[in-house]
């Protein structure tokens, strides 16, 4: 059979197809192909508990466009989410809500600590009664977005980083961050 | 500038020192006294404080100091009331009957103060959870050990 290789940048692979243009042949690793699919299409839940959110909102609205990376099936549930970005403070109160979305969450899951409050409790950190100082205490993160609030443009560079990560990681291993 | 609410007070009061507050003039009544002083400032004719502002309180080791701020919205003057409590006896009449709005901040203070206000209906944790530990205002609260006690003590700490 005659066949032709055809240029994509970014799969990872290599890609033939015939002449008639009908069957293709992918040659690749099971793997990077998975990593390839999972990290181009990441499903946020929405989960926002204060400032932080409205700078989450922000980049998913029309000016910085998250969709244009593949996160734009935000999700109302964490049954159907594979992403909690934690968008603002946790409080005690809080922090069993968090722990069961989590938990709720089908496997592969990642978080992203989005603003101070949610690294080591930013402005509340000292002799606060109510701040949960680090949400790493309650939940394993994978990117951690300094910030008060960050940026927009910090989440999306925060997200594509998890897309990085992701992609560097075996697919069908769950592999949960050291602290 | 002397106002005419500061005239009332002190005809009506004559036991009690008047002193101001910021712009306010504020005057501090004993606990036992309380409500009755409560009764005049509502019904007076001169006064008429028919509006509850604010109801507060200070930590000041070892007393503990209670603010009502009140407004009359018929006068249009103001009034803060203070009352001073021991650290040992933290027990002070509800104002619920003269004012409804008390009814809030009565459970506010008694979440983040721990004093306990005699004749409300229904006191109870109004923020924190019903398993909380101690009284978060309070200058001898140790507010991070507090803390990570609930995380563990609800099993939400990983490793
Ligand atoms: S990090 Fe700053 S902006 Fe973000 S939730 Fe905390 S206080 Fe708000």
């Amino acid at each position: 059979m005659d066949v032709i290789q055809k240029q994509f940048d970014d799969f990872p692979g290599e890609v033939y197809q015939d002449k008639s243009g009908h069957s293709s042949i992918i040659i690749t690793q099971i793997d990077r192909f998975a990593n390839w699919a999972r990290s181009n299409s990441l499903w946020p839940l929405i989960f926002g508990t204060s400032c932080c959110a409205i700078e989450m909102m922000s980049a998913a609205s029309a000016k910085y466009d998250w969709s244009r990376f593949g996160f734009e099936v935000a999700r109302a549930s964490p049954r159907q989410a594979d992403l909690i970005i934690v968008a603002g403070t946790i409080t005690l109160k809080m922090a069993p809500v968090l722990k069961r979305l989590y938990d709720q969450m089908p496997e592969p899951k990642y978080v992203i600590a989005m603003g101070a409050c949610n690294i080591t409790g930013g402005p509340f950190m000292l002799h606060s009664y109510s701040v949960v100082n680090g949400i790493d205490k309650i939940v394993p993160v994978d990117v951690y977005i300094p910030g008060c609030p960050p940026r927009p443009e910090a989440l999306l560079h925060g997200m594509i980083k998890l897309q990085e990560k992701i992609k560097n990681t075996k697919a069908y291993v769950i592999e949960k961050p050291k602290k | 500038m002397s106002q005419p609410v500061e005239e009332a007070i002190k005809k009506i009061f004559p036991e009690l020192t008047l002193t101001s507050w910021a712009q306010f003039p504020a005057i501090e009544i004993s606990r036992d006294s309380l409500l009755s002083a409560c009764e005049k400032l509502t019904t007076h004719p001169d006064l008429r404080f028919d509006m509850l502002v604010c109801l507060t309180a200070v930590d000041r080791t070892p007393r503990l100091e209670v603010l009502y701020h009140l407004r009359s919205t018929t006068h249009g003057h103001e009034l803060i009331v203070k009352t001073e409590l021991d650290e040992s006896q933290l027990e002070i009449p509800s104002v619920v009957s003269f004012w409804k709005a008390a009814e809030l901040f009565e459970l506010e203070v008694y979440d983040m103060f721990g004093i306990t206000f005699t004749g409300h209906s229904d006191l109870r944790r109004l923020f924190m959870p019903d398993d909380w530990d101690g009284y978060p205002l309070r200058k001898s609260y140790k507010a991070s050990e507090v803390a990570d006690n609930y995380l563990k003590s609800h099993q939400l700490l990983i490793n």
